[in-house]
């Protein structure tokens, strides 16, 4: 890091933090919050305002989390309202600076294979030390539970073993909450939190077959090495096990080919494709192997569920009529043109995006230019594994001037289609309906 | 364990020097930005929040809870308007932005408070607390606030 004036008021200040009595905890979180701070790009007095919460009311019962991350002193004030800037993600738009959450705009997700630096990224917790300094000493992966030979695996044992490297969709379970009406709570995702990088890893069945699973194996439960957030339980999912035995459920150490980037899950994460984001575990170290559905926080209530029967928009169903969200139903988006694009009237305009079917397989994708009344089919690509979206493309005109909305609805291969109105739930998981994009057409 | 104390040394040590940060190191942010406990009340006409009396903080039920928990307890003396009471236990956990990208109907926001208690381990927020929190986000995040 560059040592200029403003690395000098930080070292300033830890100096005098540390003359006026600051314990050996407290210097240790202010130096974990400086490299953080420097490492997100955090400025100016947004940056005060969260080392003030990182430091809490100061002695160690507030920093081992009894008051969360502390309170930031009411003479701060509201925090700058400056977005960090995450290394390596220059356009993401941030949601929520802390935990860090960002998505990018459709048109930036053009691209077959999503770079790296266009991954979009959701944290519940603080992402590791280790994953800031990219730093593979120590890790390991535990498997144990239910199994005969319970495993620890350094990256370099991961590394000797056979692996596979395509290109694999992982999609928040929130993307697309934004639409929801009436609106719901979360993280207003717009549709830009899904991503089909090239990941390269470990088949989950290799490492739990080397482990022998029990008779009495039945699901896992994944964990990790992020921070959670003041008192909350560490976040951890699982997944059944013909889903953890599918040979494309992986174990991952690259991404695009370089290893993961600190806020994507490095050293290794899972990447479970096609199911909610939340069952590919970031900075994974442990699989442990359960005989039961896992009953973490982040599987039970309204967390990650959906209502098994629908609902009437704006009602909770008790938690009982609510079961784990899986496998994404089928999906398209629309990447070309870029949303609010000026186009001329009576030329052939290119139109292109993706589609995804979850467990299934995109057969058809139309398009529409006048809300629905006629459709016109899109050309797709097959896709390069089961678990990478599909490329479709058509070219439209439009004969006048005005506002027009393009729309496409991809067709699954079970005949499934995305519906023109989403259906509700009351924490705005699984968005699928019809994509729409509007654009003007100059006369 | 530390004494309640030294949870205002520290806390002091930490302000004045994070007042040097904002005031001169660091962005060149304006001295007024940090000084004066209550500066950061917004007055401007029209804020729903100005229109919620104060609330008194209440601490006459901590002894009933864990001692470890009144350990935790922050040193905030004195009235607190409704919106500091928002920044200062909201934005520990984190940013604003998640709260005010929102617009929701009151149940929704109780029952967002319900989890920041039971589930999230925001055990300290008393229900005088909450309450005053819910009509905060109700007023200025609610389903009919402008963004």
């Amino acid at each position: 890091m560059k040592r200029d004036s403003r690395r000098h008021s930080w070292d300033s200040l830890r100096g005098k933090l540390a003359e006026r009595g600051a314990s050996r905890p407290d210097l240790d979180r202010f130096d974990a919050f400086v490299s953080r701070r420097q490492f997100f790009g955090w400025a100016g007095r947004g940056g005060a305002a969260a080392l003030l919460a990182s430091m809490g009311a100061g002695p160690e019962a507030a920093l081992r989390g009894l008051f969360g991350r502390g309170l930031i002193p009411v003479a701060m004030g509201q925090q700058a309202g400056q977005a960090p800037l995450v290394p390596g993600k220059p356009d993401m738009t941030i949601l929520n600076p802390n935990p860090i959450s960002g998505e990018f705009a459709a048109h930036l997700l053009d691209d077959d294979v999503t770079p790296s630096s266009r991954h979009f990224v959701r944290n519940s917790g603080d992402v590791p030390d280790r994953a800031i300094a990219q730093d593979p000493q120590g890790w390991k992966l535990t498997i144990d539970g239910e199994v005969h030979r319970p495993l620890e695996l350094s990256l370099d044992d991961l590394r000797n073993l056979k692996s596979i490297s395509m290109p694999l969709l992982i999609e928040c379970a929130g993307n697309g909450r934004a639409r929801f009406d009436p609106p719901v709570r979360g993280n207003p995702w717009r549709g830009g939190a899904v991503a089909c990088s090239r990941w390269t890893g470990v088949p989950l069945r290799d490492i739990l077959e080397r482990a022998g699973l029990k008779e009495s194996a039945r699901y896992t439960a994944h964990y990790g090495e992020d921070t959670p957030i003041g008192q909350m339980t560490p976040f951890s999912r699982g997944i059944p096990l013909d889903k953890a035995m599918e040979p494309h459920t992986i174990v991952a150490y690259a991404m695009n080919d370089k290893p993961l980037t600190p806020t994507n899950g490095y050293s290794v994460r899972l990447v479970v494709p096609g199911w909610v984001g939340s069952a590919s575990q970031k900075w994974l170290n442990r699989i442990w192997i359960r005989d039961r559905v896992h009953d973490s926080d982040k599987m039970t209530g309204y967390s990650y569920r959906i209502p098994k029967d629908p609902v009437a928009p704006g009602s909770r169903p008790p938690e009982s009529d609510m079961e784990i969200a899986t496998a994404w139903p089928v999906k398209s988006m629309i990447t070309r043109p870029a949303a609010d694009a000026e186009l001329a009237d009576g030329r052939p305009v290119a139109v292109a995006g993706h589609a995804w079917a979850g467990e299934s397989k995109v057969e058809k994708v139309r398009i529409s230019t006048d809300f629905g009344c006629t459709w016109s089919d899109a050309s797709v690509s097959p896709p390069p594994n089961k678990y990478a979206w599909q490329r479709w493309e058509a070219s439209v005109t439009f004969p006048r001037r005005g506002y027009y909305e393009i729309w496409s609805q991809a067709v699954d291969g079970r005949g499934n289609a995305q519906p023109l109105r989403q259906p509700w739930n009351p924490k705005g998981y699984m968005y699928h309906a019809v994509d729409r994009l509007p654009i003007r057409v100059k006369g | 364990m530390s004494t309640p104390g030294s949870i205002v040394r520290i806390t002091g040590a930490t302000l004045v020097a994070a007042m040097i940060v904002a005031t001169g190191c660091d962005r060149g942010e304006p001295a007024s930005a940090a000084s004066g406990a209550k500066s950061p009340t917004p007055t401007a006409a029209g804020d729903p929040a100005t229109a919620v009396p104060p609330v008194k903080v209440n601490h006459d039920n901590q002894a009933l809870r864990p001692a470890a928990t009144q350990m935790a307890r922050p040193n905030i003396t004195g009235d607190l308007t409704p919106r500091e009471l928002y920044v200062a236990y909201c934005s520990g956990c984190h940013s604003l932005d998640l709260i005010e990208s929102q617009r929701l109907d009151r149940a929704t926001w109780d029952w967002v408070m319900d989890d920041v208690i039971n589930k999230y381990g925001a055990t300290w927020i008393t229900d005088e607390e909450r309450a005053v929190l819910v009509d905060f986000l109700v007023a200025n995040f609610g389903r009919e606030s402008n963004p």
